[in-house]
């Protein structure tokens, strides 16, 4: 009788864990994005992965939830890309024109030497916040294959724009519009 | 023989599957896996060297020709023979002897003019790009990462 009882208590446990099993494989395969980019390129528009990386400069870190309630323009760049130097003033031209505006830029620097990244901001006369991301994580976190790419955060902290290579701007400035509009 | 299958023993066998799938979905909000797109790695953007030009001006073709001048003397210099560079689409192509296509090996020895003759003009721009078996010197758009193979810590 108590070998009956516990076969049928096993048959249940097997049951109750191919259950748990297959609606976790199940949520994981309608889940898979492929990273933020592949999401966005999909006309989603993802949670922003947050991060909290060493700033380059040595101050501290830089962490995207204390941008709460902004815009943020994050541009993953690195000083052997030379599409990212040419980008690079485009970019704190767009930042010194928003700024005021409740928009923040943030650029991540990825797989680079710091020396050479510190001399390539100040080269591109830079000013606007740089975090240090030597490992590759935040890169891989948002999906991002090649440099420059940059993204568009809304204050609801939602990826609502991804871009690959060099990005004129003119088209940055419009996607900026755009979401500060919307609030 | 099996048990026979009576309404009970199948309401039971439905309660723990019900568990189960209960369990998986308190442990996919109770670890936030709605929230955050998952890290995966992605294969390389699939960014063919057409893609990858930017236009070029006239200037910078000139400016490209020039550096791709003294990247030919260069090699002739190390007995590799290369054609007068031509213009193409928003590129400046460098190949073989009478038009040949340049070998891998060939590229390799054609890479060290490189150091030689210094960064394509403008430095910061341009790339050198061995396709097709041929030497491409163009503007980029974007810079490959390496692919990733394991997704990080």
């Amino acid at each position: 009788m108590n070998v009956r009882r516990a076969r049928v208590a096993a048959q249940h446990a097997s049951l109750a864990l191919v259950s748990f099993l297959f609606v976790l494989l199940a949520w994981e395969l309608v889940h898979t994005t492929g990273g933020v980019s592949a999401a966005v390129a999909r006309g989603r528009t993802p949670p922003a992965p947050t991060f909290s990386q060493e700033a380059l400069d040595g101050s501290g870190s830089i962490t995207l939830d204390d941008y709460a309630g902004r815009v943020v323009v994050i541009n993953f760049w690195a000083s052997w890309c030379g599409p990212c130097r040419v980008e690079a003033p485009v970019l704190e031209r767009l930042w010194r024109k928003w700024r005021s505006h409740v928009v923040s830029f943030i650029g991540i620097d990825v797989r680079d030497s710091k020396d050479a990244a510190r001399a390539a901001a100040k080269a591109g006369g830079v000013s606007y916040p740089l975090a240090d991301d030597a490992s590759g994580r935040v890169v891989q976190l948002y999906g991002v294959g090649a440099l420059p790419a940059t993204f568009i955060v809304s204050p609801q902290r939602r990826v609502v724009y991804a871009h690959v290579g060099f990005v004129a701007a003119a088209e940055l400035d419009a996607r900026i519009r755009r979401v500060v509009d919307a609030g | 023989m099996g048990r026979p299958v009576t309404v009970a023993r199948v309401l039971r066998l439905a309660a723990s599957s019900a568990a189960g799938a209960a369990a998986a979905l308190v442990a996919i909000v109770s670890l936030g896996w709605s929230a955050t797109p998952q890290a995966t790695p992605l294969p390389r953007p699939k960014l063919s060297l057409r893609e990858n030009k930017r236009p070029l001006s006239q200037a910078d073709l000139a400016a490209a020709a020039a550096w791709a001048r003294r990247f030919r003397s260069c090699a002739a210099a190390r007995n590799l023979i290369l054609t007068e560079p031509t213009i193409g689409e928003n590129e400046v192509v460098i190949t073989g002897p009478a038009g040949q296509r340049i070998t891998a090996a060939q590229s390799q020895k054609a890479f060290a003019c490189g150091v030689k003759v210094g960064d394509p003009p403008p430095s910061l721009t341009f790339a050198l790009l061995a396709s097709d078996r041929q030497l491409h010197l163009y503007k980029p758009r974007a810079c490959l990462l390496p692919a990733v193979e394991e997704p990080p810590a």
